[in-house]
This record gives structure tokens, sequence and C-alpha cells, in this order.
């Protein structure tokens, strides 16, 4: 409870502190010797998993090929947020293993160093599309690529065949599948299954991320891009209608999604998957060794996800190795980007067939797949990516437009009584107004 | 502020040598002793409360640019919050769940306390029981009620309303109900709270009222309206005060239960804060947010000051 004179005391602290209030600077910083360098590498990754593990593993690997000391922290929870505060401080970490669709969000604020790729040694092996993801829409580099990945479809084979399914290739296909696992009872245990597990939540855009591969291949677009670096929203054209009714139908028409996916993001889908909840996950290879587990690799398999009307476009993602702004260390933070890139820095981060690996698919051509993972699968992810991979629209920001896409889905399965058109419409406004506050509007 | 009186001097021992004034301060310690008191919570309260507080209200007036440097904006991030319609929605989904929560779990709150008060044991295991959702942490309560509010016919919930044959209702999952479900959890979780508070009331009602009442021919009742009621009276508004406070500021129940959704119908206008400043990165935006609820916060607070202080 707030007396009057704690009122004023706070605005007198608040006029204290506007005038202490300094910025932080994104100007050239004095340089540390070159040999006495040292890096603080952070990834957005769970502290003491796998993956971190992995991480300390590349780490210690740079530090015998280079002899610079490394800090390697893995960082989970409120990642951006932490990031942001250490901005605040202006003392970034020296180097930030983060997702290629972090960058405009990065770059706009300053936090990234832009990278020349013809200085990089090792650059011209690392595959268009991967570098693709690390250009920002002023057309310049603004981190090295460092892993790719895609998604697929994990299926329980064992209910596939009590339903007497094939392996789909349509979406038809795929939808009397998810029907009958709904509804035939493919446990042998009277138990409810869902046909998909789907993140249906707004939370981090889950849905709209989840369903992009969908979207994509059923006909929908998110941006019509111009050549000069312009966009304007096609969210309401008839394609992206369609294709976002054929998601919301997924629930509202074919009730073949988990009860209460609206809620539900995904670390209940994979749960969900893993018990025996749902026949079927889309989800990237990340989470091979855990079904592997749970439910078991004699009863998972993976293919790719069955063509939609506009063909077939799988989610690219993966991470760029970031080189912070304000870094007293840049020459080490450069020696670091291009052992990432190298045939044993993709290696290292590979991990074999072990859990956790950070790089997911190499972006480095050179490497050779089978020559570091004996699981096969993993070639169908690399095939995916290279055929049918497709990265988010490269807006300055796509963080608003994937948690606005994230909301209307939401809204759609949410409340089935919603026009399709009308939300999609409504979108567009909304995706055409961020474009104008973010400075790319077409005319 | 209370005066504090230290070392109280001996009558006559200082009077000659000290005049008038010096004399108020032996009495009193030196004038810096209360605060030196005071300072380390000061200190604490000023690091970590005050001057966060005051920079929220500078950034509320800036474009959050943590690394480049914060631009002065003026007013913008308010018009910009003002005129968004999810703001709007925000705050009226707020008003109503902390006058739902408030309301309800006051009145069940003093039902159970009624219900529960006394010295028997067995009553002190039942108020325990009763107690315990109280002392729960709020992400245990709501993934518990996430299972229970279970959106199929074998939902605990679901089953539950079907005794008296009520369809199964999608609870959080729905536009419809969502808002009503977070608001029942916060009732269950609140009226326990309540009811503690309330039964310490109880305790100093007197008892001959009640039998000089029941002698005059009052029935039960009437007993509550005419004698425990008015007995309660500052009770119960502390309990409001405090009820309406905690309820502008709902956030961990509807974070956890819904995120705001679905499409925006349980927002509230913290989730909206952290959306905007931590999803969307509009930090700028979201101070703002944080500068008006605060200030709603207060007048709400005053209000019902003033309401009790005029009232007595």
């Amino acid at each position: 409870m707030k007396k009057p004179s704690e009122l004023v005391a706070t605005v007198a602290v608040a006029a204290v502190t506007l005038a202490g209030c300094s910025s932080a600077g994104g100007s050239t910083t004095d340089q540390n010797d070159p040999d006495e360098q040292t890096l603080e590498i952070w990834q957005r990754k769970a502290p003491d998993s796998p993956s971190d593990m992995v991480g300390q593993e590349v780490a210690e690997a740079f530090t015998e090929a280079t002899g610079t000391e490394v800090e390697f922290i893995s960082i989970l929870e409120d990642f951006e947020t932490k990031l942001q505060q250490r901005a605040a401080q202006g003392d970034l970490p020296d180097v930030v293993i983060n997702d290629t669709a972090q960058l405009g969000n990065m770059q706009s604020q300053g936090m990234l160093r832009e990278i020349d790729r013809s200085s990089i040694e090792g650059a011209d092996s690392v595959s268009e599309r991967a570098w693709g993801a690390a250009e920002a829409v002023d057309g310049n580099y603004y981190g090295v690529p460092y892993t790719a990945h895609t998604v697929a479809v994990f299926n329980r084979a064992d209910w596939r065949e009590n339903v007497g399914a094939e392996v789909p290739q349509t979406w038809d296909d795929l939808l009397e599948l998810w029907k009958a696992y709904a509804d035939d009872d493919p446990t042998d245990t009277g138990e409810d299954v869902a046909g998909i597990a789907l993140p249906g939540t707004t939370k981090r855009g889950y849905l709209s991320w989840n369903t992009s591969t969908f979207f994509w291949s059923g006909g929908g677009e998110y941006f019509e891009e111009n050549a000069d670096g312009t966009f304007r929203s096609a969210v309401a054209t008839e394609g992206s209608v369609e294709a976002a009714d054929w998601i919301r139908d997924l629930v509202c028409e074919h009730d073949v999604a988990q009860p209460g996916a609206g809620s539900q993001d995904t670390t209940n889908t994979k749960e969900l998957f893993q018990t025996d909840g749902a026949g079927t996950y889309l989800v990237a290879p990340y989470e091979l060794a855990s079904f592997d587990l749970d439910p078991g690799a004699d009863v998972v398999e993976v293919f790719a996800p069955p063509p939609g009307p506009a063909g077939l476009t799988t989610l690219a993602e993966g991470n760029n190795v970031y080189l912070m702004a304000g870094s007293e260390n840049e020459s080490a933070q450069e020696a670091f980007a291009e052992w990432a890139i190298s045939v044993e820095g993709q290696t290292v981060g590979m991990a074999g067939d072990e859990d956790g690996n950070i790089v997911r698919l190499p972006v480095n051509q050179d490497v050779v797949m089978s020559d570091v993972r004996t699981d096969d699968r993993w070639s169908l992810f690399q095939e995916l990516y290279d055929e049918n991979g497709r990265y988010v629209p490269g807006v300055p920001n796509w963080a608003p437009f994937l948690n606005a896409s994230a909301e209307t889905l939401n809204a759609l399965i949410s409340d089935c009584t919603l026009d399709t058109r009308t939300a999609m419409e409504e979108l567009d406004d909304e995706f055409n107004r961020e474009l104008e506050s973010q400075g790319v509007l077409a005319e | 502020m209370t005066r504090t009186t230290l070392a109280a001097p001996k009558p006559g021992t200082q009077t000659r040598t000290v005049p008038t004034r010096g004399r108020r301060r032996a009495r009193h310690g030196p004038v810096s002793t209360p605060w030196l008191f005071l300072a380390p919570a000061l200190i604490l309260f000023l690091l970590f409360k005050f001057i966060p507080m005051g920079q929220a209200f500078v950034m509320s007036f800036q474009d959050v640019q943590p690394f480049l440097g914060n631009q002065w904006v003026g007013t913008a991030n308010y018009e910009v919050l003002v005129g968004s319609p999810d703001f709007r929605g925000a705050v009226w989904h707020t008003v109503v769940l902390a006058a739902g929560q408030t309301v309800g779990s006051l009145l069940i709150g003093f039902v159970l306390a009624l219900l529960l008060e006394g010295q028997a044991k067995r009553l002190w295991f039942v108020r325990s029981a009763a107690f315990l959702p109280v002392v729960a942490p709020m992400a245990v309560i709501a993934e518990v009620w996430r299972i229970i509010y279970h959106p199929t016919a074998d939902g605990l919930a679901n089953q539950i309303i079907g005794w008296v044959t009520l369809d199964p209702s999608q609870w959080i999952n729905s536009p419809d109900t969502s808002l009503w479900s977070v608001m029942i959890v916060g009732i269950w979780r609140d009226a326990p709270y309540n009811m503690i508070i309330i039964i310490a009331g109880l305790v100093s009602v007197e008892r001959s009222l009640y039998e000089s009442s029941a002698l005059d021919g009052a029935g039960i009742l009437q007993r509550i309206r005419y004698v425990t009621i008015p007995a309660l009276r500052p009770v119960i508004v502390i309990l409001l005060t405090l009820a309406a406070i905690r309820a502008m500021r709902v956030f961990t129940e509807v974070f956890l239960l819904t995120n705001g959704g679905p499409n925006g119908s349980s927002e509230v206008v913290m989730t909206l804060i952290y959306r905007l400043g931590f999803e969307r990165n509009q930090l700028g935006v979201a101070a703002a947010g944080s500068v008006l609820l605060f200030l709603a916060t207060v007048t709400l607070t005053l209000l019902i000051r003033f309401a009790w202080r005029k009232d007595r």
C-alpha cells in the first residue's frame, strides 16, 4: 500500500534515475591483445542437458585447436530477456549461438557485427541456402550459419499397421490416417488417442511455427516480397485462406488433434506423443534420440510430409553463430566462426549418433553425413532440407508476425464459429501495419 | 513515523548544561537514529523497488533499445497502448476477473469461516485441509487444474457437471468459458485465505450479542445480518483492499492456464504487459502499461481507504 509521501518519493527517484540514465554505445571498442583474447559463448539450450555437454565439448575442441579460452554457457529460460539485460549493461557475450529467426530482432537492435562473407575462411563450403538465413533485409550478413534442420512426420508405425494403412502419399491419405487413429482404436485398449499432436498455444507463436509447413504446402504465403526488400502481406490471398482453413479443420471439422490443443505447447505435445496419446507429430530431428527411448525405436517411423495442393515446403530452421557488437575480442570471435563451420567444428557439434547434438544438419557441404552418423534417418532430413526446406520470411523482425499469425490460428481452432476469411483479413491488416512500423511496407 | 525513544535521560542530569532544544534531542536521541534503524530496509527497497519503478516510469516515455540507447518518444507508448483493442480488452477482463474473484472468494470464505469457526480438534483439521490451496505454489495449482479442466467428457470437472446433467464444457479451451474457468481457480485459491482472516475476526465478536439477539427472537440469518457482518466490517475492508490489489495484478494463473487465450478471451493487463515486453520486445509500451496499472492500483487503494475512513 502506498502513502502519498511514498508516491512523492517514487516520483523523485524517477526524476533522479531519468537524469542518470545513460545509453550503451554500439561504437568501436578497444581490442584485447589478440593472443590473450577469450570468448564468452551463449547458446539457447537447457543447462546440464545433453546439448550443454556437447557445447562444452565444442568449447574444449576449439580451445585445443586455437588456444583461445572459452566460457560456454547454456541458457534456455528467458534467453532473450537475459540477453537484453546484458545489452542494457553494454556488455554482451562475445558470441551467441541462436535461432536464425532471431537475426532480424537482434540486428535491428544493433547487437550484431556485420559479417564480411569473403573474409571468413571456409565460407564457400557453406551451403547458399544456409547463408540465406544469415542475411538481413538490408542485404548484409549478420551471422555465420552453424546448423540447419527441417521437420518431418514422426509416426507410430505399429498403430498404422493396426489400422491397416499405408504410409500416406497425399494430404487425403494423411487425414484418413489421422481419422483412423482417432476413431478406430489403434492401440487396442479402447483409450481415446489423437491423430496428430498439435502444439496450438500462442506462446512463442508455437501454433503458427508448427503448422507453417502445412500453411506453405497448402498454398499459403505470409508475404509478397519485392526485389527492393519491401513486403506486402499475403495472408488474405485465396491460397492462404484455404491453407488456414485446412489447419483449422484439423480441429473443427475432422477432430484429429488432441483435446485442448489450443492451450498446449511443445512440452505437452512431446509428452503426448511419447505416452501413446497421439499417432503423429511433426517435428525436427532433434527429437530422434528421445523418441527412440519413448515411445521406442521399434514403433516410431519417420517420413516426409506428403505434398499438399501447392507441393511440399517444409519449415527450415537452424542456428547462426552471431558475433556480438561491442566485443573486445573480435579476432577470437572470427576464429570461432571459422572453426565452427570447418569440417572439424561441424563434426564435433554433430556428436555422432548421440543425444544432444548442437549441429543437426551440417551447413558445411564437405561434411559427409554417413561418416559421422550411422542412423540413416538423418539423410531423410538432409534431403528434405535441401529439396523442400524454406526459412521464415526475411522481414526485419519476424517475431511479431509469428505471434500475430499464431493468435489468429489459435482463435480459429478455439472458436469454430469464426469465419476463416474474415480472420485472415484482419490478420492481413495487422501484418501490413507491422510491416509499416518496421519500415518495409511496399508502396 | 513512530518516534523512537532511546536512552531516556534521568531527570535532572542534563538540564543544567543543555538548553531546551538540546534537551529534546537528548530525550529522543540524535535525529538520525530512527533513519539508521530504517536504513537496511530502505536501502533494499530503494535498490530493488523504487529505482526499478523509477526506471520503468522513465522507460514508459522511451523507445527502449538496450544496446543502441533509448530514444525519447513522449507519450507515444501510452497512445499506442491505450489505442490498441488488445489493451481495452485486457482491462475489461481484468476488471471482470478482479470483481468476480474478489466477491466470490469473500463470500465463500465467509461461509467457510462460519462453518469452521470453533475450538474442536476436528475443526482444526478441516481448517488446515481447507487452507492447503493457499500454501500450494501457483504453478502446481495451475497444472492440477489443467488436468481437472481436461476438455473431454471424462475430464474431472466435466464429470462433476455431468452429475447435474450439464454437457461437457471446453473450460479453458473455449473463448466463452476461459475467463470464468480462471476465475473459479482464483476463488478456490483465495477463499481459504479469506476464511482464516474472517475466523480471526469472528473470535472478537462479543458472544453476548448473539445471545441477546437470539433472546430477542433473531434467527440465524438475522444474527449474521445484524451482528456478525457489522462486527466484521474492518476485516472485510482489509480483505477487500488486499483482494482488489491482488486481483488487479493477476498473472501467474492466467499465464499458466490460458496464456491469455484462446483468441485473447482471458488476456489480462499483466499477461498483455508480459507479452508486449518479452515476446514482442516493446519494452517501452510494456512499461507504459505497468505505470497505468500502478496508478490504477494506487487509486483503487486510496478510494477504498477513503471510503472506509468516511464511513467510520
